[in-house]
C-alpha cells in the first residue's frame, strides 16, 4: 500500500468523522510524520532584548513613554518626595487609568508617599523600595518588586500602579485592580426555580472566588495560566486533588499549553482547541455560566477551565447523558427529578425523530399509521402542493430561522416577530392550503421538545442532525432513519472527551453509575461517584444514612413479636 | 478534503439516480376500507372495493371543504378470473394506487361463500398488502356490493360500522387469520358472523328516505370451506363462548318455578373442554364458565338476598346449557358440521386415538354425547335489591324473613 491508499483511508475517516478510525486505521501503513517540536513564536519583540531598569529615572520615564506611545489612557505622573532627611525623592506612578481603583490610589500610595516622612533612602536601591515602601509605607495587599522594562508593562496592563524611584534600579508594583464589574446576578440562559441564584461574570478573580467560597478545602487546585499573545488572557484551570484523575488534569493543562493564539475573547476559543473529535457535531465540553453547576462537576472529578472575560466555564470530561440533566434534578425531589429526566430522554428522541418519523410514514410506511389517524391526515394533506419531505424541510427552516431571528432580534421586536410568525407558520399557511396542518403540529412539537434540552449546546447539536435524518427519511423512509440513527450511536460510542467514553456509563456499561441517568436516586443512595471520571477517591457518602425510624440516638427500635404483645 | 467532497458529491449522486424511489404521498393512494368478493353467473370473481374518501371523513381541513356532504366513500367494482385479476381491472379505474393495507372487513357474498372459499383464500394469505388482521364476514341472503353500498349514520364509513357491530355484541372480531387458522386446523370447521341488511323500523327512520340497516344476529358455518347454513339467536352467542371467542354479552332467561324473566351482563366468559373417547364413542364435556351482573330483574325478588341470587344463578346456567346444546346439536347434528372444533378437542386430548377416528369424523359427529356443565356465577344484584317500587305480589315480604322456605311458599301461589 502506498502513500496515495493511505491518505484514501485518512480520507475515509474524515469522511466517517472518526467512527470508523479505531477499524480503519492500521497504525503501521500510516508515515509517521517527524515530530516537529514548534517553538513558541514571540510576538512582543520588545521581550526579546530584557530592557532593565536604569537608576536614570528620565532614562526609564523616556523608555515608558515610548512603549506606551499612543496610549492614552496610561497615566505616567512624576511625583516628589522628602525622607527623613529632607532630601527629595523624585518618583514616576504608571498606571492605567480605569483598571486602577483611583480612590485607592489616591489614599494608600499617593497620600503614603507625599504627605507622611518617608525614611531615609541609604539603604541599596533594591532593598529600600522592598522593605521601606513595600513592607512600611504602603498599605497594599499585593505587592511585586520588578526589574525590567516588560515586566512594568505587563504589571500597567493588568491593573497594577507601578512606582519608579529615582537612583533605583527596581520598581514596585502594587496591584490596585479596580475596573468597573458587572453585578452578580442570576444567568439568564440557565435559570432555576430552586437552586443559587448566582451567576458567574466576566473578571476571573470574582469567578474563582464563588468557587473557593463552596468548597473550603486546600484541596481545590487552580492551576494558573495565560493564553493569548495579544490578549494574555488568564486562563485558571481547577480541579480538587484526589478525585479528578490525574491523567485527565495534566491532559488539560498540556492540551492548554498547546494553544498558540493571538487572543482569546471567549472560552469557546479554547474549547475548539482542546476538544477530541474536532469534527464532531457533538460538544465535547460542558460549559456553563453557574457556579453550582461548577462545584457539583469538580466533586464528580472533572476539571473546569475559568477564563477571564467571560462568565462561560469550560467543564472536561463532558458526557452525553450529562447533557440531559439539569442542576435542579438534584434540588428537587427524586420522584419529580427522575420523571423529568425520562421526559427529556423521550423528547430528545421527538426532537431528533419527530418529523422523519411522520415524512417516512406518511409517505413508505402508511401502514404503520393507525386508519383513522391515517385519515386524517389524508384528509388533511389532500389540497397541499408539496410532497411531504418538502414541506417538513421548509416549515423546519422557517421554525429555525424564526428562532434565530427571535434571539438575535431587541426584545421588543423579537416578539412582534414571533407573533408574525406564528400567524405566518400557524394559521396562513394551513388555511391557505400550502401547508398541511399536522405538520405545523408535528414542527411544533419538534420545536418544543428541542428547548428541552437542559445544555443548550448539545441540543443544538441534536437540532441540526435533524436535518440529515429529515433527508434520509425522505430518501428511504424507516430504514433510511435506522441508517441514520445507526451512525449517530455509533459515532456517540466512539467518542471520546479527554479519555472518557461519551456514551458512559450507557455505552461502556457501568450499572453502578446508571442511578444518576435516566433516574435520579435520593442523595443518600448516591454513595459513589461516577467511574468514568473519578480517580482514586470515589467514596462520597457513607452508607446507611436512609432516614428512617431507626436512625438516631435512641437505641433501635425492636419489633414486638405477636406471641409477647399477646402474653402481656 | 477535497478528495472526501467529491466522493461526497458522487454518495449524494448516486442517491437519486439509482431510481430507488418508492415515495407515495398519502393524497396518491386510494385507501381501499372494504372489500367484497362476489361470484358472478358466469363463475367468475367480482370484487368491489369501498374507497374513503379522506376529505368527507377525516377532520375537515378548511381548506378543502367543497360542499357536497354526501357518501364519504365511494364503490369501484370488477371482475376477473381471481381475486387479483379483479384488482387489477379495479385498478384500471382508479387514478390513485389502490392501498390495501388499511383494509377493515372482507365481505364474502353469500353465493360466493357457497361456493367455496378455496378459491378465494390463497389471494388473501399471500399478497402481501393483504393483512391477516381484517375481519371476514358472510354477506346474509346478498351478496357483498349492496351491503357496501349502504351507509351508515353513525360511522362515515359503512365497512367500519360492520366492523365495529361485531365487536360489540361479542367482543372480538373473527380475523382473516382465524378463518385461516381454523382453514388449516385439523378437526375443525370454520364460522364466520354474518351480516344482513334489513329494511330500517317505523321508528327509527328519520327523513323520508327508505334505507336499509345492517343487523348482526347469526354466525355462518362452512363445511370444507363451503357455506352450509346459519346458527341465529342465542346460538350465535353460544357458539362464541364454545369457541371462546366470547369477551361480553347481554343474556335473558326465566328463572325456573317464577313468572318472569332475568336479565344479565356476562363478562369473563370462558369454558373448559374434555372429551372421552370410548372406540367410537365420543363424548365432549363443556364447562362453562364466567361472571354475571344482573342488569334486570322481573321476577319481583329480593337480589340481595342471597338464595334469590342462588336461584337466579341456578335459571341462568339452566338456561345456558340449553342453549349450548341446542347450538351444538343444530350444528354437529343437522349440519354434520363441528365449528366448535370437537375434532380438534380430541386430537389434541387423545392425539393416539384421532386417526382411527379421523376417516370417519362426519359420521361420527351427531352421534357425539354432550356433557355441559354451566357455573357462570352471578356477583352482582345491580343497583337496587328488591324492585324500587316493590312488587307487592312477589316475594319481597317473605325474603325479609330470609329462609327460603317461606320463598317458596310464596312463590306457589
Amino acid at each position: 500500500m502506498n502513500l496515495e491508499q493511505a491518505e484514501n483511508i485518512t480520507t475515509w475517516i474524515w469522511f466517517t468523522g472518526g467512527a470508523m478510525r479505531k477499524i480503519r486505521k492500521p497504525k503501521s501503513l500510516i508515515p509517521k510524520a517527524p515530530i516537529v517540536e514548534i517553538e513558541h513564536p514571540i510576538v512582543e519583540p520588545q521581550s526579546v532584548e530584557t530592557v532593565f531598569l536604569s537608576t536614570d529615572l528620565a532614562v526609564n520615564e523616556a523608555e515608558l513613554r515610548r512603549e506606551f506611545e499612543n496610549c492614552s489612557d496610561v497615566v505616567l505622573r512624576s511625583i516628589t518626595c522628602t525622607d527623613s532627611n529632607g532630601r527629595a525623592i523624585h518618583m514616576l506612578v504608571v498606571y492605567v487609568d480605569g483598571l486602577v481603583d483611583s480612590k485607592q490610589l489616591d489614599e494608600n500610595v499617593l497620600e503614603p508617599l507625599l504627605l507622611r516622612q518617608l525614611p531615609t533612602k541609604d539603604l541599596t536601591p533594591a532593598l529600600w523600595i522592598r522593605d521601606f515602601l513595600s513592607e512600611h509605607t504602603l498599605p497594599i495587599a499585593q505587592t511585586d518588586v520588578l526589574t525590567e522594562i516588560s515586566q512594568i508593562v505587563d504589571s500597567v496592563l493588568r491593573g497594577a500602579a507601578v512606582i519608579l524611584v529615582d537612583g533605583d534600579r527596581a520598581a514596585l508594583a502594587a496591584a490596585l485592580p479596580g475596573w468597573e464589574r458587572r453585578g452578580i446576578e442570576e444567568p439568564p440562559s440557565e435559570p432555576v426555580i430552586r437552586g443559587p441564584r448566582e451567576g458567574f461574570i466576566e473578571t476571573l478573580r470574582t469567578n474563582t472566588a464563588m468557587i473557593r467560597r463552596r468548597i473550603r478545602s486546600p484541596r481545590l487546585k487552580m492551576i494558573h495560566m495565560t493564553i493569548g499573545d495579544l490578549t494574555k488572557t488568564d486562563v485558571c484551570v481547577a480541579y480538587i486533588e484526589g478525585i479528578a484523575q490525574k491523567t485527565v488534569v495534566e491532559e488539560v493543562k498540556s492540551r492548554l499549553q498547546r494553544i498558540q493564539i493571538d487572543a482569546v475573547i471567549e472560552s469557546a476559543f479554547l474549547e475548539e482547541f482542546i476538544e477530541d473529535q474536532p469534527r464532531s457535531p457533538f460538544p465535547q465540553l460542558q460549559n456553563t455560566e453557574r457556579p453550582d453547576i461548577v462545584c457539583a462537576n469538580l466533586l464528580e472529578g472533572k476539571v473546569a477551565i475559568f477564563t477571564d472575560g467571560t462568565p462561560f466555564v469550560l467543564l472536561a470530561p463532558a458526557i452525553f447523558w450529562g447533557a440531559l440533566n439539569a442542576n435542579e434534578d438534584y434540588y428537587q425531589r427524586t420522584y419529580m427529578a427522575s420523571f423529568l429526566r425520562i421526559l427529556r430522554i423521550s423528547f430528545m428522541m421527538i426532537s431528533l425523530l419527530f418529523p422523519s418519523l411522520y415524512v417516512s410514514m406518511t409517505t413508505f410506511q402508511q401502514e404503520m399509521i393507525p386508519t383513522s389517524l391515517l385519515l386524517s391526515i389524508a384528509a388533511a394533506r389532500e389540497a397541499t402542493p408539496f410532497p411531504a419531505v418538502i414541506e417538513a424541510l421548509i416549515m423546519e427552516l422557517i421554525f429555525e430561522a424564526l428562532r434565530e431571528a427571535g434571539v438575535r432580534m431587541p426584545k421588543q421586536i423579537g416578539q412582534a416577530m414571533s407573533i408574525v410568525g406564528a400567524l405566518v407558520i400557524g394559521q396562513a399557511a394551513v388555511e391557505a392550503g400550502i401547508i398541511s396542518a399536522p405538520m405545523v403540529i408535528v414542527v411544533s412539537i419538534t420545536g418544543i421538545a428541542s428547548f428541552t434540552f437542559p445544555r443548550y449546546n448539545v441540543g443544538v447539536s441534536i437540532r441540526l442532525l435533524r436535518f440529515p435524518m429529515l433527508l434520509l427519511a425522505g430518501l428511504f423512509g424507516i430504514y433510511g432513519m435506522a441508517i441514520g440513527l445507526f451512525i449517530i450511536i455509533v459515532h456517540l460510542v466512539a467518542l471520546r472527551s479527554f479519555g472518557v467514553p461519551y456514551f458512559t456509563p450507557v455505552g461502556p456499561t457501568q450499572f453502578s453509575s446508571l442511578k444518576d441517568v435516566f433516574v435520579r436516586v435520593p442523595r443518600w443512595a448516591m454513595q459513589r461517584r461516577q467511574d468514568g471520571t473519578t480517580g482514586e477517591n470515589s467514596l462520597r457518602i457513607p452508607s446507611g444514612q436512609s432516614p428512617g425510624p431507626n436512625r438516631g440516638n435512641g437505641p433501635p427500635r425492636k419489633r414486638l413479636s405477636r406471641r409477647r404483645q399477646g402474653a402481656t | 478534503m477535497r478528495r472526501a467532497l467529491r466522493i461526497l458529491c458522487i454518495v449524494i449522486a448516486t442517491l437519486p439516480l439509482g431510481g430507488c424511489w418508492d415515495r407515495r404521498e398519502v393524497n396518491e393512494l386510494a385507501l381501499v376500507m372494504a372489500k367484497g368478493v362476489d361470484l358472478t353467473d358466469d363463475n367468475h370473481v367480482r370484487v368491489t372495493v369501498q374507497v374513503a374518501l379522506p376529505s368527507q371523513v377525516g377532520g375537515s381541513q378548511s381548506g378543502s371543504g367543497k360542499g357536497e356532504s354526501g357518501k364519504s366513500f365511494f364503490l369501484v367494482s370488477a371482475t376477473g378470473r381471481t381475486v387479483s385479476e379483479a384488482d387489477w381491472h379495479i385498478q384500471q379505474k382508479l387514478p390513485r394506487e389502490m392501498y390495501l393495507p388499511h383494509l377493515r372487513i372482507l365481505l364474502i357474498g353469500e353465493r360466493m361463500a357457497e361456493n367455496g372459499m378455496e378459491d378465494v383464500l390463497d389471494h388473501f394469505g399471500r399478497n402481501p398488502p393483504n393483512r391477516l388482521r381484517t375481519t371476514i364476514l358472510v354477506a346474509k341472503h346478498s351478496d357483498a356490493a349492496p351491503l357496501l353500498q349502504s351507509t351508515y349514520p353513525l360511522e362515515s364509513l359503512s365497512g367500519e360500522a360492520v366492523r365495529k357491530l361485531e365487536r360489540q355484541l361479542t367482543g372480538s372480531n373473527k380475523t382473516l387469520m382465524d378463518f385461516l387458522i381454523e382453514a388449516a386446523g385439523e378437526g375443525i370447521d370454520q364460522s364466520a358472523s354474518a351480516v344482513e341488511l334489513i329494511p330500517q323500523e317505523e321508528s327509527e327512520r328519520t327523513s323520508d328516505e327508505d334505507s336499509d340497516i345492517f343487523r348482526f344476529s347469526s354466525t355462518g358455518i362452512f363445511r370444507d370451506l363451503k357455506l352450509i347454513g346459519y346458527v341465529q339467536g342465542p346460538e350465535t352467542v353460544a357458539l362464541q363462548w364454545l369457541n371462546q371467542r366470547l369477551r361480553r354479552t347481554t343474556l335473558t332467561c326465566p328463572v325456573p318455578n317464577m313468572h318472569g324473566t332475568i336479565s344479565v351482563e356476562l363478562t369473563q366468559a370462558r369454558r373448559r373442554a374434555y372429551t372421552y373417547v370410548h372406540g367410537n364413542d365420543v363424548t365432549v364435556k363443556y364447562v362453562l364458565l364466567g361472571t354475571a351482573m344482573l342488569t334486570e330483574n322481573e321476577t319481583g325478588l329480593d337480589a340481595d338476598n342471597p338464595k334469590t341470587v342462588q336461584r337466579f344463578q341456578i335459571g341462568l346456567n339452566k338456561y345456558v346449557e340449553s342453549i349450548m346444546l341446542k347450538c351444538l346439536e343444530q350444528v354437529n347434528r343437522d349440519m354434520n358440521a363441528d365449528p366448535t372444533g370437537i375434532g380438534q378437542l380430541v386430537y389434541h386430548q387423545h392425539p393416539y386415538l384421532w386417526p382411527k377416528l379421523k376417516p370417519m369424523w362426519r359420521q361420527t359427529l351427531p352421534h357425539i354425547h354432550y356433557i355441559i356443565d354451566s357455573r357462570v356465577q352471578i356477583i352482582e344484584g345491580g343497583k337496587s335489591g328488591p324492585p324500587l317500587y316493590g312488587k307487592p305480589q312477589h316475594g319481597i315480604r317473605s325474603s325479609q324473613g330470609n329462609t327460603t322456605d317461606s320463598l317458596e311458599g310464596d312463590t306457589d301461589d
